[in-house]
């Protein structure tokens, strides 16, 4: 995913040198960044109706951004889109904090490298929904001062995820013998 | 600085913006502070269970050796003695004694002996009465009351509703532990005149009921108790009933004048 967001960067900054709307790449990051954070929610999400919430999500999701895209996707950035994205990662995280306050007891939550990917996810999420949601009813000179916000969130977010990667990985279910 | 320039600040974007994220940090702070607290909380806990596991255990263990002591002072101070005694009277110098000498020796032998095998009785008796084994808890319950009450000492009488399938054997002789347990210490400490037991079937349970009038214990106490290093008697109440996942509950009656001991065992499916 990160590998993915610097892809796009970097291709969108190219794409704007040479006079080409990047737009498209853009909302198409943001379906690929949807589908690949949804599936990494259903992975760690224990609980069955947590899991079973995720569909719907996705099911909407997809749907409105297909809509929104076949309508705008080739010339403006579907800031609403993302706005919708940011809210369902925010509400998954809170299914997993939610999870790992009434079912894991036995380790500290941020021993987990998954806490930190989710923490890292939903800070990106709840800092930029507001300003994904109304960055269409900002005039056009000052989108560009407003979007430094979504770096600076960016910022944390890569660095959350650092710690992520950083860490070790959570030792599988140990093996249990029996003495014959 | 940049931020500053402009009027970025100003707009309802930033404080919806900073306020979100305020609240998102707010949370996961909150969550991993929450969480500590409940670890915190459950290994606490654990080690109460481990410490009362432990207490448990070191009880029953003692009780174990209380046990295999009485029975070896019992073999060795009556029936050794008596089998001593019997091998005297069956010595060598008895095909030298006279007819009638022997005939005597040979009957205070008989009668001694007869006297062992009684003795080795009851000490087997009272590891396993076999009235317990052959007829039922009710049967045993009720030949331990008929016991007391021929003392004269107390009045005592029980009263089983429904006890038509037996529980399995090993809860059967822990009930009977416990309630003779419980029926000594209200002999020992409560100076009561009467005492009372009832049994009553539940679907999944069976429920034993103790009152008597004499003092007595709340479970407060008896969970005091439990946890300090007086009361050898409850503990192994607690640590036979924790083996067949039975619970007790001590209680004053409502009035003031009578206390009540409940035990509560679950049935296994074959005992309903």
């Amino acid at each position: 995913m990160i590998v993915l967001g610097v892809f796009t960067d970097e291709y969108t900054i190219y794409l704007k040198f040479n006079g080409v709307a990047n737009y498209p790449v853009f909302n198409l990051f943001l379906i690929i960044e949807a589908a690949l954070l949804f599936t990494f929610f259903y992975n760690i999400l224990s609980l069955k109706y947590s899991k079973i919430f995720i569909f719907p999500v996705v099911g909407i999701f997809s749907l409105y951004w297909l809509l929104s895209f076949v309508k705008h996707g080739l010339d403006s950035f579907l800031d609403f889109n993302a706005a919708i994205e940011n809210i369902s990662i925010i509400i998954l995280s809170i299914l997993y904090y939610y999870e790992q306050i009434t079912v894991n007891f036995n380790r500290e939550i941020y021993i987990k490298p998954r806490f930190w990917v989710v923490s890292a996810y939903m800070l990106y999420s709840a800092g930029t929904f507001f300003l994904f949601l109304f960055i269409g009813t900002v005039a056009s000179n000052q989108q560009q001062n407003i979007y430094i916000l979504n770096y600076a969130f960016l910022v944390i977010k890569s660095i959350l995820l650092s710690i992520a990667m950083l860490m070790k990985n959570e030792p599988g279910i140990r093996k249990t013998f029996t003495l014959t | 600085m940049f931020l500053l320039q402009t009027n970025v600040v100003s707009s309802p974007i930033f404080f919806g913006t900073i306020g979100m994220f305020l609240l998102a940090i707010a949370l996961i702070i909150f969550i991993i502070f929450h969480q500590r607290r409940v670890i915190r909380y459950q290994v606490k806990m654990q080690g109460m269970e481990a410490e009362q596991q432990k207490v448990l255990l070191s009880a029953s263990v003692k009780l174990q050796e209380e046990e295999r002591q009485r029975i070896a002072a019992d073999l060795h101070d009556d029936a050794g003695p008596l089998l001593a005694t019997a091998r005297l009277y069956l010595n060598e110098n008895l095909v030298n004694q006279d007819r009638s000498s022997q005939l005597q020796s040979i009957f205070s032998a008989k009668e001694i002996i007869d006297e062992t095998i009684q003795l080795i009785r009851n000490i087997s008796h009272s590891l396993m009465p076999p009235t317990l084994k052959n007829f039922g808890l009710e049967s045993a319950v009720n030949d331990f009351f008929s016991k007391i009450n021929g003392s004269g000492s107390m009045n005592v009488n029980c009263r089983f509703h429904d006890y038509k399938i037996r529980l399995k054997a090993e809860k059967e002789l822990l009930i009977f532990r416990v309630i003779q347990e419980l029926i000594n210490n209200i002999l020992k400490h409560s100076n009561a005149s009467f005492i009372h037991l009832t049994q009553h079937n539940g679907t999944e349970n069976m429920i034993i009921r103790l009152h008597h009038d004499g003092r007595g214990l709340t479970q407060e106490d008896f969970i005091k108790m439990g946890k300090s290093n007086i009361g050898l008697g409850l503990k192994n109440i607690q640590s036979r009933l924790k083996v067949i996942r039975g619970e007790i509950l001590f209680e004053q009656d409502s009035s003031q004048s009578f206390f009540k001991v409940t035990i509560d065992v679950p049935k296994d499916e074959n005992e309903r």
